[in-house]
């Protein structure tokens, strides 16, 4: 008989059959937060495509995920995104940082920025690493 | 969660480094970093007769070839908190020394450090001294011992000694989030002494393997369900809101928000639909962009300390009402940035 650890949430049945009923179950694999880590990164004036390079240190190509805050803003933006400035019905999203991409291998995470501003930008990058590829 | 970041298991002392007034007053381990920010560490000591003065924990960065001659470099990193020496027991135990406040430093993963054990303020003749444990017949770790001399470090025993220590590190990744909100009704009245050897639990962790999976041989979270030496997302809530871009009249972006209340950013995620008409199309993951035959379409959003700003927009020439159906997960993981 294979015997299995769970958590149900409040109101549902340990014997479920149905995941979402649980706040754990054994035979369902969690992300784990292998690396949890913050990179202070200055962004040139007026360029495109600057990326960043941060060894990982694992020994496999982790799974990478990577939330953005520039110095002194309140507000934090993801990749494939830009920071949002300001907004208008009829004048669409506008700012000057774009997060373009985050990517990882065998050694290092990238982290890849535009800024078109004419004066460079602090960012402060959270990211994660959630096991392996 | 305190967890371990390298060890060298005090079953295998059977010789010892002497620390007297004088004489031995720096000796050190190197060590494998494991990425965690450091909490404690370990050695195995005594006193023989009766040392006195004071002794701590020192982190080194690490300088020459690992476990082949390393010898600690530069100024101290990081200092615990001292222990009297008199205060030490005349068996050998477990002493833990603590690392508090700026000493609680980052240990990079895959970077080689120093663990000294500095006695340079123990007092007391020649026979009175701190025995710290040590391996001198069968030395298996991976690093080295090195010992400071006419004012430099130097490696000894390099092939044939290893010093009994553990040093832990917090889970830098994800700490609890979620304080209890019930009061003690049993609060602790008494006094903490002065620092004291002491003996901390024994390390536990939960961990539920993959099938196949052995947990008390494996240590490769790949290998695991779950792990306590792991942080996880805490999931918090989940969100949904229709954002509605209204391009019969002449509007082409549009913004809404979603209210988390948190007081912090959270780590977040957004998958978002887009589609003309009746709920159609599949969720993707956001900031996403596409395209249709002659409109290019984007939805983003920017995280804040209470709320979450969700945008879509379309560009090109479209006179419907466009629908961006978003579905936000949060968790109560604060990005700390």
């Amino acid at each position: 008989m294979t015997q299995v650890v769970a958590i149900a949430k409040i109101g549902a049945s340990a014997l479920s059959t149905d995941p979402n009923d649980f706040i754990f179950h054994s035979s369902y694999n969690t992300f784990k937060i292998i690396v949890e880590e913050t990179k202070s990164i200055t962004l040139a004036a007026s360029t495109n495509n600057q990326s960043f390079t941060q060894a990982h240190g694992l020994t496999f190509i982790p799974l990478v995920d990577a939330f953005a805050k520039r110095s002194g803003v309140s507000r934090v933006f993801r990749p494939n995104g830009i920071d949002v400035e300001a907004w208008g019905p009829k004048a669409g999203m506008i700012g000057d940082i774009t997060f373009n991409y985050i990517s990882s291998n065998a050694t290092n995470i990238t982290f890849n920025f535009n800024n078109v501003k004419v004066t460079t930008v602090d960012v402060s990058i959270r990211y994660f690493c959630l096991e392996k590829i | 969660m305190a967890i371990l970041i390298d060890s060298y298991s005090e079953t295998n002392q059977d010789d010892n480094y002497s620390f007297y007034a004088g004489s031995n007053t720096q000796i050190g381990q190197s060590l494998n970093g494991t990425g965690r920010t450091l909490d404690y560490a370990q050695l195995y000591l005594k006193k023989v007769n009766s040392p006195t003065g004071t002794i701590k924990v020192e982190i080194y960065a690490h300088s020459g070839t690992y476990g082949a001659g390393g010898i600690p470099t530069g100024a101290v990193l990081a200092t615990s908190g001292t222990i009297n020496s008199a205060d030490l027991t005349t068996s050998y135990a477990l002493v833990m020394f603590t690392f508090t406040g700026a000493n609680k430093i980052s240990i990079d993963n895959g970077t080689k450090y120093f663990l000294v054990l500095n006695g340079v303020s123990i007092t007391g003749g020649g026979s009175d001294y701190v025995a710290m444990g040590r391996d001198s017949s069968s030395a298996s770790h991976g690093g080295n011992v090195a010992s400071y001399f006419s004012s430099t470090w130097n490696a000894i025993h390099v092939s044939t000694s290893d010093i009994c220590f553990y040093i832990y590190g917090d889970v830098g990744a994800s700490p609890s989030l979620s304080p209890s909100l019930s009061p003690s009704i049993t609060p602790s009245s008494s006094i903490s002494s002065s620092p004291s050897p002491s003996i901390p639990p024994p390390m536990m962790v939960l961990r539920v393997a993959k099938s196949g999976i052995n947990v008390l041989t494996n240590s490769d979270p790949e290998k695991f369900i779950f792990s306590s030496e792991y942080g996880t997302l805490k999931y918090f809530d989940k969100q949904t809101k229709l954002l509605q871009v209204d391009g019969t009249i002449g509007n082409w972006s549009g913004k809404a928000t979603i209210t988390h209340n948190l007081g912090y950013y959270p780590y977040v995620e957004v998958y978002v639909r887009v589609y003309i008409g009746a709920p159609s199309g599949n969720y993707e993951y956001c900031p996403f962009a596409g395209a249709g035959a002659s409109v290019l379409y984007n939805a983003s959003y920017v995280i804040k300390a209470n709320t979450i700003d969700l945008y879509g927009e379309f560009i090109g020439v479209s006179s419907s009402v466009w629908n961006f159906d978003f579905i936000i997960f949060i968790y109560k993981n604060d990005l700390g940035i």
